[in-house]
């Protein structure tokens, strides 16, 4: 095993990325006697990764002592500044918690429990995510909780659990991929949102299999791949069904294994029996031959993998997309054994274990549902209150900034999320937001969603605090403390159960004096529950380099593959394949918004860039967003590489630099949604919702475009 | 290699030249016979010689011998060459002066590295200056002290009394120290520099003890034992005085012995720096070679045609296909040149292009 | 020599610039790369190639110095301009055949890869080829190398770039061109 340097005076911490759901192994160097983070190793023994970063991973660790730093509270009291930088004044924590209390309590007092909201996210630790789901419910009592996974992994959650009952990202390790032999790969730019597992998806290729990518755009990974099916944005659905249809007509399905281990094939089979090639091809513009080509390929395929991410997530038919998809895996029978399987890519660093454990509006830690009454029960058991006291089901993240437009919500606690940039239809967002009576925001920068703030806290960076993440394998991992926290910010954490206290809860949270009393009271929380963690110790973590859940005992080594035993979660032990009906996207091209217009991530920018922005490395690399197009869209409309067009929706409009590139389909433009303020592509997106995860249709709206100068 | 065809070129000269069997011998014998002159006149006729310090004077005659033996066979490099040759006749430029005080006095380049290494090489390098400018001409009896009973000292430079300075005065205190001073001076210098190395992995890996760490632990030694004699002298009444004092004057020989052939050649090596700003200025103003490719002016033109005559020299030809040198393209265009070329490569190895196999 | 050796992939590259990143991460590159990433098809589609010194066994940067200041350390690799002895004159970044060498004005310094000279010499990868996602860089033993030859190279024997093709001379560091896949004999 390669060893790393070591320089004097320096401790290596290994831990993992801040940034995606890879998760990627890496070192921090420390100087220690300064107690400081100055720079990153890689971690060659990690498995998954091997020591492999992108250029995020590696300049990771300069926003922990970044200039940017907020190290007190912010207080603002001139509300007619909401929405700018101006006008905050340093505080002290007792001030500002005073503060929030005060307004929390009048709040309540005049509007009901419920005027609160607690808006969260998935970039933090287990420990952080299940607290804050406790903090929303016993010590705030509001049911308005919901978190950014909403415009990032809910569409993947809800599909999976409809086909197997059960919602991990994954149904195998990820050191299955280059050692599978075929990979189906639908709505990722992988190589740009997930670039370290790109070597393994290489090394299958170079073993001899193959890659089919599903996207408009020709990405890197989509370059080399064998079949590359470049469909109209929001179609998605159609080439789902196009090869079911094709396995069926080809005879590659498993008979067996559909009869013994799913329901609902012959519905689907009826149902896909229009989705001929020819149709498909119609409705999604791929050539008939790539369709049938892909089919082929996958189905004779020995193993195979079927992986989407948010191209076919973020839809307003997310759920049906990856149910689609996923039943490529069920009628062949590729799924349930190793080097098969099907995994959506997950986003966000704890993308899988932050939608687990209590943050999503109607479920609780371990994947209980908050409308089961059952479920309830045992929650309240480890938490210590009735069932009576336990909030009901509240509404998604989108649906919440409805409700405070309405001023059915007044105020909202935001932690680990950046909604002014992420959120689809922006320009009713931010008014939302500005329209809040009062608003507290926990971030460690003064992020664009911190703007519309009353009070700012100072949170810690990851690598300040200590606890474990939940990667996209479902492979829990341990982030590890390298620095102490920087001026007076704390962990985010700590900071609700001082809330609480003040909010005379102190008796269901003063027992939490450490990240690890977090973990071992949400352990607890989770047992018996699907995503059982009880057996997931700290140091069981450490010593096997991760555990999968479910992990159930103190014996239990945790489990890597999903189904071995062929048994799904569904009650009676199959899964389901599902009839998903086509629909179109919300909303299509016409005269007046002829174009389509898709959104999407750079390699060198994470979510809303809010920590990504602030890194030299990354802005000399891409500094603004910009239009891409194909050149005989460019020629169309008189522009060229470096000119600026203006994008207008219904919604919305922006002004961005034109990026002339055949990678692209003649009819798309896509925008990278990294940036704020008047960079934000997000004022121009529609925000339909899917109708089961409530996920906004980020991947496809109607534009009209104009040159600029 | 290189002394030998300057041999092989001594063998045609003629005139004063035959009298010597080599350049290096003649070179030897004017500068020995400068510094005997330059001495005899210095020292009223060799009255005023402090004949404690022949050491360095043997010391300095071998230093002579390695520093002509070791820049000779250096300046015979044709890269070298080229700038010397051209260099010297463009040395009265106006902004040669300008330039040697950042290359040399001030070193702003360095400051411009990091403020940390130019206090240490500040520190070592007008160290090891102002200890030369007072070693040396004590040595070759160039200047030298004379006392008068009113309790002036006389400096006397070159036979000349320049100034008369109070026995107990500042300056005399200062002409007194300036050894101890510039000891000090060094020695900081030098534990900076020692820190600096120890503290990173990378100065560690790239340097080797002979050539980084020997020169820097000879100075050191140096510095160390000529402060010593003045603490002995001072507080031990002259305790090993002799004992110290002839260590001291063995490390410098050492140490000037060594000097042409390590990490402080660098030293006689900079004013080629002056040379080559000039010589990268003038023919700048000339001519700017332009980008083959892209038109982009990146060079001056002699440059680049020296460049290839050099690489030409040392059995070096790379041209493109159409014939043109690859230093007649400017760097982007040369890694692009390149890139493409293996881009290519694919396409005309196989009748079947890239692309989808569906 | 050391065991390992840098070898190229130049298809397998994403164009992500972590290799500059990392290079930037490096003891004593002060924050600069000093590798390559190019777009080789602008316009048309995401194709990118790094490109980094190549490590010349018989370097013409060394070469063409009037100061002797490139030195090649006993591992094969072409290290930086020595501080001490670099005098600016930007000889070195005409005479590379690859467009390598970069030159800091202010300092007047020329800088280039130094195959992190630290890291190398213990057989550890450099930076680059340590964090490069998609195996494009990669710090192979000679027996690996002789494996990837074995596999890559066509009948013609051609994959491999070397001084007869595509470069200009022998180098330490081993480029495999784009198409390494094309002959590749599919699974099923």
């Amino acid at each position: 095993m390669t060893q790393n340097i070591k320089q004097a005076g320096e401790q290596l911490i290994p831990t993992h990325c801040s940034y995606c759901g890879m998760q990627c192994g890496m070192n921090l160097r420390v100087d220690v006697k300064q107690n400081k983070i100055i720079g990153v190793e890689p971690r060659y023994d990690w498995p998954v990764t091997l020591g492999k970063m992108c250029p995020k991973g590696v300049t990771a660790y300069q926003q922990t002592n970044h200039e940017d730093r907020l190290l007190t509270p912010l207080i603002r009291d001139d509300a007619s500044l909401k929405g700018t930088k101006k006008g905050f004044r340093k505080a002290t924590w007792e001030e500002a918690y005073d503060l929030i209390v005060k307004n929390f309590q009048t709040l309540q007092q005049q509007y009901g429990k419920d005027t609160l909201s607690v808006f969260s996210g998935v970039s933090m630790t287990n420990e952080k995510c299940y607290l804050t789901g406790k903090f929303a419910r016993v010590a705030l009592q509001t049911k308005y909780i919901d978190y950014n996974g909403r415009f990032c992994m809910s569409s993947a959650a809800g599909g999976m659990l409809g086909s197997f009952g059960v919602d991990r990202g994954s149904t195998f390790p990820w050191t299955d991929i280059n050692e599978t032999d075929c990979v189906f790969l639908a709505g990722s730019n992988a190589a740009e949102c997930h670039p370290t597992m790109m070597f393994r998806i290489w090394e299958m290729l170079e073993r001899g299999g193959y890659l089919i990518v599903v996207d408009p755009r020709k990405t890197p990974v989509a370059r080399r791949a064998d079949v590359h099916l470049d469909l109209k944005p929001g179609t998605d659905l159609a080439i789902a069904n196009c090869m079911l249809h094709l396995l069926i007509r080809n005879g590659h399905i498993d008979e067996a294994f559909i009869e013994k281990h799913t329901n609902g094939f012959a519905d689907a089979a009826a149902y896909v029996q229009a989705f001929t090639p020819e149709h498909t091809s119609n409705v999604t513009g791929v050539a008939v031959e790539k369709l049938e080509r892909a089919a082929e390929i996958y189905g004779k395929a020995p193993n195979a993998l079927v992986m989407f991410a948010r191209g076919i997530e973020q839809q307003h038919k997310g759920v049906d997309n990856v149910q689609g998809y996923i039943n490529m895996a069920l009628v062949t029978g590729k799924i349930g054994r190793k080097k098969s399987g099907v995994a959506t890519l997950t986003g966000q660093g704890n993308g899988q274990g932050g939608r687990e454990h209590g943050q999503k509006s109607d479920l609780l830690p371990g994947y209980r549902k908050i409308t089961n009454p059952q479920h309830v029960k045992e929650v309240c058991e480890v938490w210590g209150i009735t069932p009576e006291e336990m909030p009901d089901a509240g509404v998604s993240a989108y649906e919440m900034f409805e409700l405070m437009e309405k001023k059915e919500i007044r105020s909202m606690y935001l932690l680990c999320s950046n909604p002014a940039v992420s959120a689809p239809n922006l320009n009713m967002v931010r008014n939302a937001m500005k329209n809040l009576d009062f608003m507290v925001c926990c971030d460690f920068y003064l992020s664009e969603s911190a703007e519309f703030a009353d009070v700012v806290l100072p949170a810690v960076t990851w690598s300040e605090d200590e606890g474990t993440v939940t990667n996209l394998e479902g492979r829990i991992i341990k982030i590890n403390r390298a620095q102490r926290p920087l001026g007076d910010s704390k962990p985010d954490w700590k900071i609700q159960v001082e809330i609480a206290e003040r909010l005379g809860k102190g008796k269901y949270f003063s027992h939490l004096k450490t990240a690890e009393d977090v973990f071992n009271e949400f352990r607890l929380a989770t047992k018996g529950g699907t995503a059982d963690y009880y057996g997931a110790t700290w140091e069981k973590i450490e010593s096997q380099k991760g555990v999968f859940w479910p992990c159930k005992s103190e014996h239990d080594k945790g489990t890597p593959y999903l189904f071995l035993d062929k048994t799904f979660y569904h009650p009676d032990g199959k899964a389901v394949i599902h009839s998903p009906v086509y629909r179109p996207p919300a909303e299509e091209p016409c005269e007046q918004y002829p174009i389509i217009l898709t959104t999407g991530r750079v390699v060198f920018h994470y979510l809303s860039g809010n920590q990504t922005r602030r890194i030299p490395f990354l802005q000399e690399m891409c500094s603004e967003p910009f239009a891409e197009m194909h050149p005989m869209m460019a020629k169309q409309y008189g522009v060229w590489e470096g000119n600026k067009v203006k994008l207008t929706t219904r919604r919305g409009e922006g002004v961005f630099k034109v990026k002339v590139t055949e990678a692209i389909r003649k009819d798309t433009v896509f925008v990278p949604y990294h940036f704020g303020d008047e960079q934000s592509v997000n004022l121009l997106t529609i925000a339909t919702l899917d109708p089961k995860s409530r996920m906004p249709e980020f991947k496809a709206c109607a534009a009209k475009m104009e040159g600029w100068t | 290699m290189q002394p030998q065809k300057n041999e092989q070129e001594w063998e045609q000269v003629n005139g004063l030249d035959r009298a010597f069997a080599s350049r290096f011998a003649k070179n030897m014998f004017f500068t020995l016979l400068t510094i005997v002159m330059l001495s005899f006149i210095g020292s009223r006729f060799f009255t005023h010689l402090d004949l404690n310090l022949y050491g360095y004077m043997v010391g300095t005659i071998i230093f002579l011998a390695g520093f002509f033996y070791r820049f000779m066979a250096w300046a015979e490099r044709p890269p070298t060459k080229v700038f010397i040759q051209k260099g010297k006749k463009l040395l009265f430029r106006k902004n040669t002066a300008s330039t040697s005080v950042d290359h040399m006095v001030s070193h702003k380049f360095i400051w411009n590295r990091g403020i940390y290494r130019w206090t240490q090489h500040m520190l070592i390098g007008w160290g090891c200056i102002l200890s030369c400018f007072v070693t040396f001409p004590l040595v070759f009896g160039w200047m030298y002290f004379t006392m008068a009973e009113n309790g002036m000292y006389t400096v006397v430079f070159m036979s000349i009394d320049v100034m008369e300075v109070r026995a107990d005065g500042l300056l005399a205190w200062l002409f007194y120290n300036a050894l101890n001073i510039s000891a000090i001076m060094v020695i900081a210098g030098v534990c900076m520099a020692l820190y600096r190395r120890l503290k990173n992995e990378k100065q560690c890996a790239e340097q080797t003890f002979i050539y980084d760490f020997m020169p820097l632990y000879l100075l050191l030694f140096i510095s160390v034992s000529g402060l010593l004699l003045t603490v002995t002298n001072v507080f031990f009444a002259g305790f090993m005085q002799p004992t110290i004092s002839l260590i001291h004057q063995y490390a410098v020989i050492v140490t000037l012995i060594y000097l042409p052939f390590g990490k402080l050649a660098h030293i006689p090596i900079r004013p080629l720096s002056v040379l080559a700003k000039n010589y990268k200025l003038h023919y700048g103003e000339q001519e700017m070679k332009k980008c083959h490719h892209c038109g982009n002016e990146f060079i001056a033109a002699e440059q680049s045609a020296d460049v290839i005559d050099v690489l030409r020299q040392n059995g070096m030809e790379y041209k493109t296909e159409d014939g043109v040198h690859l230093a007649e393209l400017c760097l982007p265009c040369r890694r692009e040149t390149r890139l493409q070329m293996f881009k290519h490569a694919s396409a005309s190895m196989l009748s079947v292009g890239r692309g989808e196999r569906t | 020599m050391t065991k390992s050796v840098l070898y190229l992939e130049l298809d397998n590259c994403i164009g992500c610039r972590s290799c500059l990143a990392a290079c930037t991460q490096c003891g004593g590159h002060d924050e600069k790369y000093r590798n390559y990433v190019v777009d080789v098809n602008p316009l048309v589609d995401t194709q990118t190639m790094p490109l980094m010194c190549l490590h010349c066994v018989n370097p013409a940067c060394a070469r063409s110095c009037p100061a002797q200041a490139i030195q090649i350390h006993e591992t094969g690799a072409v290290l930086s301009a020595r501080v001490e002895k670099c005098i600016g004159c930007q000889n070195c970044t005409i005479a590379c055949p690859y467009g390598i060498p970069k030159f800091d004005v202010e300092q007047n310094l020329m800088y280039k890869c130094d195959l992190c000279i630290e890291r190398t010499q213990h057989d550890i990868p450099p930076m680059c080829a340590s964090v490069c996602p998609t195996n494009t860089l990669q710090w192979l033993t000679k027996e690996q190398l002789a494996m990837k030859k074995e596999q890559n190279v066509l009948d013609n024997g051609k994959w491999i770039a070397s001084s007869d093709h595509y470069l200009e001379n022998e180098t330490n560091v081993h480029i495999s061109l784009p198409g390494i896949l094309q002959k590749k004999q599919k699974l099923f």
